[in-house]
C-alpha cells in the first residue's frame, strides 16, 4: 500500500477498473437504441408514451416549486429569525429525511382517501360528499414536498448560515426590511445552494417508483416497471430508461446553469440572528413550522405507531426476522463496498496528478446519483443475462437476479452518497501534515493508521450511516433485482401497502423508520462531536 | 555534520538547483532567503526526502542520505521539519502531536519527554488543546516542539513565520534560536525576511549567493 507515492500503479488500475464496472450499465442502456425497435415501443409510442411524459414533467414541476418555496423559507426563517421553540423545530425539521417517500404516500392515502377517517367524519357531520385525493396528482406532489422538502431545507440553511453578518446589517442601515434583506442579501448568495438541494430533491422524485405507484400515477419510472412486468421487455424498458436519463442530464445541467459562477463561500458565519419576532408574529411562525413538523413527521409516525398496534397480532410473524437480516446484510455489504470504494478513488485523486480524462472518468463514477434505481436495475440486468448466457446459457436470467447484481446497483447509485463526506475529510489533510509525520519517522503503514484512518474516520462512518439508510429504504432496484425469496422490509412496506393493507404495512414500516432514525441521530451525534472539536467554523447540523 | 555536495534537482525538466553546495556544522543555525519560487523550498524538501536528486549528493553525519544511486525515505533521515502552518494533526491533542515521532520510547519516557519540550516552549498545562484552540504563535512553537521531540541533530523549518504578522515572527524567532541553541541542534531556515534570518541565525546569504559562498554573519 503506497499511498503517497502512487504514480501509475495497480491504484490507477484499480481506478479504470472501478470506472469501467460503474459505467457499464449506464453504456449498455443507452446501447438499446442501437436494436431495432420492437412492437411494444410502437405501441407505447402511439398510446401512452406522451402522456407518461408529460406526467413526469408535471410532477417534477410541482415538488420543484413544493420543495423550493418550503425550503427556503424554512431555512430563512430558522437561520435569520428567533421566534419560540427555535431550536427544538429547526432540528426537528430534519426528521422527514428518515421517512421513505412510500411510507408516508401509503399514510396519506389512509388518512385522507375516501375511505379514510377524515373524509368519514366530513361525510358523517357535513354531508360532504367527499373527493378522490388522488385526482390530478396534487396530493402527491404534496407528499414529495413533504418528504423531499430536507434538502433543499439543509443545503439552503448551512448557506443562510454563511452569510456575512456585516452584509445584513449595511443592507438595513440602508433601510431594507426583512422582506427585502431576504429577496436582496440571502437569497442571491444562496442561490447556488437551493439550486443544488432542489437537484437533489428532484433526483428522487424521478427514480420514484413506490409512491407514484400508490397514486395510480403513470410516469417514466413505473413505465419501465409495467414494460416489464406486463411484457417482459427489457430492450424497451432499456430504452424508456434513456427517456428517464435524458431528463436527469437536463436537471444537472440546469443546475450548473443556475449557479453560473457563484460558488459556495464558507469563510464566513452570521454571528446573530438579526430578526427577533416578538408577539403574535413570533407565535404564528412558531405555529406555521409547527404544523409543517405534524404534517410531514408526527401525523405519519402516529398513525404508523396506532395502525402497527392495531396489525401487530396479525401481521408479525418468523417471516421478519429473515426480511431484517436480509436488509442489515445488504445495508451493512453496500455500505462497506461504497466506502471502500470512495476511499480508492479519493486516494487516487489526491495522490496522482490526475489527466483530465482520469477527472471526466472520477465525475462521471459520481453521476450515479443521478441514475435512477430503475435505469440502473434494467442496465445491469441486460448485462448480466447477455454475459451470462455466453458463460452457461440458459442460467442467465437467474444470474441476473442475484445479490450481486443487488450489489453492484447499490454501488452505483450511491458511490456519490459514500464519496461527499469522505473527500471534505480527506481535505483536511493538508500535504504538510504528511510530510511532517514522515519526517518524524512514519512509513507507509503508520501513515495509514496514525493520520489518515483517525483523520478519515468521521468521514467514514457518516458516509457508511448514510448508504445504509439509502441502501434500506431504495425500492425499484432491490425490487427488478432482487434474489427470489430474498424480501427485504422495504419491499413488505411495498406489497402490503399496493394491496391497501395500510394497517399490516405499517409495522415494516416502522421498523424501517426506526432504523432511518437511529442512522440520523448517529450521523447528526458524529458531525457535531467532531466538529464541535475539531474545526474553527463548525457546519450546523448535517 | 550536514554536507550537501554539487546536488542538482529536476522538476519538469527544469534543473530548480544545479551544482548547489552547502556545508553546516553541528548546532550551526544557517539562513537561506530568497524571493518565492527561487528554489529555497525545494533545497529543504531534497535534505527531508520529499524530492530526489538528479545528481550529487547529501550527507548528514558522515551518513549518505542521498545521491544517484541510493535513496533514504523520509521517515529513516532523523530530520526535523517546521513548515509554514497547518501541518500539526488535527485529531492530536498538543501532546499527542509533541509525542508522535517518539514512538521507541515507552510511555513513561514519553511523557517525560513531553513535559520537557512543553516547558520548553512554555506551554505547560496546554497539553489536552487541539490545535485549533491555540493562537498562530503557540501552534508553531507547537510545531517546533515536535519536531525537536525525537532529538534530530538537523531541523529545517520552511517559512515558518509567514502566517504571523511581524512583531510575533520577530519575537518567535529569537525564541526558537535560544531553544535551538540550548538543544544543540543545527538548523536552516528558509525565509523571504531578512530580519527574520538576522535575529534566527548565526549566518545567512540569499539562495544566489550559496552559490558563490558569499554569507552574512549576523551578530547574535
Amino acid at each position: 500500500m503506497k499511498l503517497s507515492f502512487i504514480r501509475l500503479s495497480p491504484w490507477q488500475i484499480a481506478f479504470w477498473a472501478l470506472i469501467l464496472i460503474i459505467s457499464l450499465p449506464l453504456l449498455r442502456i443507452l446501447a438499446s437504441w442501437f436494436e431495432p425497435s420492437s412492437d411494444i415501443w410502437l405501441h407505447l409510442y402511439q398510446t401512452r408514451l406522451s402522456g407518461i411524459i408529460s406526467n413526469t414533467l408535471l410532477l417534477l414541476f410541482g415538488v420543484a416549486i413544493g420543495v423550493t418555496l418550503l425550503g427556503v423559507a424554512l431555512a430563512w426563517t430558522v437561520s435569520l429569525c428567533e421566534f419560540p421553540g427555535r431550536k427544538l423545530l429547526e432540528w426537528l425539521l430534519f426528521l422527514p429525511f428518515a421517512l421513505p417517500a412510500y411510507v408516508i404516500g401509503f399514510i396519506y392515502l389512509g388518512v385522507f382517501d375516501f375511505p379514510g377517517p377524515v373524509q368519514t367524519w366530513l361525510r358523517d357531520t357535513l354531508g360532504w360528499a367527499g373527493l378522490d385525493i388522488r385526482a390530478y396528482g396534487l396530493t402527491l406532489v404534496i407528499v414529495m414536498t413533504l418528504v423531499l422538502y430536507p434538502y433543499v431545507y439543509m443545503l439552503a440553511r448551512t448557506a443562510f448560515y454563511a452569510q456575512n453578518s456585516a452584509l445584513i446589517e449595511s443592507a438595513r442601515l440602508m433601510g431594507m426590511n426583512a422582506w427585502q434583506v431576504f429577496w436582496k442579501v440571502s437569497l442571491p448568495l444562496a442561490r447556488p445552494a437551493i439550486a443544488a438541494g432542489a437537484m437533489l430533491a428532484l433526483m428522487e422524485t424521478l427514480a420514484d417508483f413506490g409512491t407514484v405507484t400508490l397514486y395510480n400515477y403513470a410516469t417514466l419510472t413505473s413505465a419501465i416497471f409495467s414494460v416489464w412486468e406486463d411484457f417482459r421487455s427489457l430492450q424497451v424498458a432499456a430504452q424508456l430508461s434513456t427517456l428517464l436519463l435524458v431528463i436527469a442530464v437536463l436537471l444537472i445541467f440546469i443546475e450548473r446553469f443556475s449557479r453560473g459562477r457563484a460558488r459556495y463561500d464558507s469563510r464566513h458565519r452570521i454571528t446573530y440572528r438579526p430578526y427577533k419576532l416578538k408577539g403574535i408574529v413570533a407565535w404564528s411562525v412558531t405555529a406555521a413550522i409547527s404544523l409543517v413538523v405534524f404534517l410531514a413527521f408526527v401525523l405519519p409516525l402516529v398513525q404508523l405507531v396506532i395502525w402497527a398496534w392495531q396489525a401487530y397480532s396479525l401481521e408479525w410473524d418468523n417471516r421478519y426476522f429473515g426480511w431484517m437480516s436480509n436488509t442489515f446484510t445488504l445495508a451493512g455489504i453496500a455500505a462497506l463496498l461504497t466506502v471502500s470504494l470512495a476511499i480508492i478513488l479519493n486516494a487516487v485523486k489526491r495522490h496522482t496528478r490526475l489527466s483530465l480524462i482520469s477527472r471526466a472518468g472520477l465525475r462521471f463514477a459520481n453521476l450515479g446519483y443521478a441514475l435512477p434505481g430503475s435505469v440502473l436495475a434494467v442496465g445491469i440486468m441486460l448485462l448480466i443475462i447477455e454475459m451470462g448466457e455466453k458463460i452457461a446459457p440458459g442460467y442467465g436470467i437467474w444470474l441476473s437476479s442475484g445479490v450481486l447484481a443487488l450489489l453492484l446497483a447499490y454501488t452505483v447509485r450511491f458511490l456519490a452518497v459514500a464519496y461527499g463526506p469522505i473527500e471534505s475529510h480527506f481535505d483536511t489533510i493538508t500535504p504538510s501534515m504528511v510530510e511532517a509525520a514522515r519526517s518524524l519517522g512514519a512509513n507507509q503503514q503508520q501513515l495509514i493508521g496514525r493520520i489518515y484512518l483517525p483523520i478519515l474516520k468521521p468521514g467514514l462512518i457518516v458516509a457508511a450511516f448514510m448508504v445504509a439508510v439509502d441502501v434500506m429504504k431504495e425500492l425499484p432496484a432491490t425490487y427488478l433485482l432482487r434474489p427470489y425469496g430474498w424480501d427485504t422490509l422495504a419491499i413488505r412496506v411495498y406489497e402490503l401497502s399496493s394491496e391497501g393493507l395500510y394497517e399490516q404495512a405499517a409495522l415494516p414500516a416502522l421498523m424501517l423508520l426506526g432504523l432511518g432514525l437511529i442512522a440520523l441521530l448517529g450521523v447528526a451525534i458524529i458531525n457535531k462531536h467532531y466538529q464541535s472539536s475539531r474545526t474553527k467554523n463548525p457546519e450546523p447540523f448535517a | 555534520m550536514l554536507k550537501i555536495s554539487d546536488i542538482q534537482v529536476v522538476y519538469n525538466q527544469t534543473p530548480i538547483l544545479d551544482q548547489f553546495n552547502l556545508d553546516i556544522a553541528a548546532g550551526e543555525i544557517v539562513g537561506i532567503l530568497g524571493p518565492s519560487g527561487c528554489g529555497k523550498s525545494t533545497l529543504l524538501r531534497a535534505i527531508a526526502g520529499f524530492v530526489e536528486l538528479a545528481k550529487g549528493e547529501i550527507c548528514l553525519n558522515n551518513a549518505c542520505l542521498c545521491d544517484c544511486q541510493c535513496f533514504m525515505p523520509p521517515e529513516k533521515r532523523g530530520v526535523g521539519m517546521v513548515f509554514q502552518d497547518n501541518s500539526l494533526f488535527p485529531h492530536l491533542t498538543v501532546a499527542g502531536n509533541i509525542a508522535f515521532g517518539l514512538t521507541k520510547l515507552n510511555k513513561k519516557e514519553r511523557q517525560k519527554r513531553v513535559q520537557e519540550l512543553l516547558e520548553l516552549i512554555r506551554l505547560d498545562g496546554m497539553e489536552d488543546r487541539y490545535p485549533h484552540e491555540l493562537s498562530g504563535g503557540q501552534q508553531q512553537r507547537v510545531a517546533l516542539a515536535r519536531a525537536l521531540a525525537p532529538k534530530p541533530s538537523l531541523i529545517l523549518f520552511d517559512e515558518p513565520f509567514s502566517s504571523l504578522d511581524k512583531a510575533l515572527s520577530e519575537h518567535l524567532a529569537v525564541e526558537i534560536r535560544e531553544l535551538l541553541k540550548k538543544q544543540k541542534t543545527a538548523a536552516i531556515l528558509v525565509t523571504h525576511t531578512q530580519r527574520e534570518a538576522e535575529l534566527m541565525c548565526d549566518r545567512y546569504a540569499a539562495l544566489n549567493d550559496v552559490y558563490r559562498n558569499i554569507w552574512i554573519d549576523t551578530a547574535a
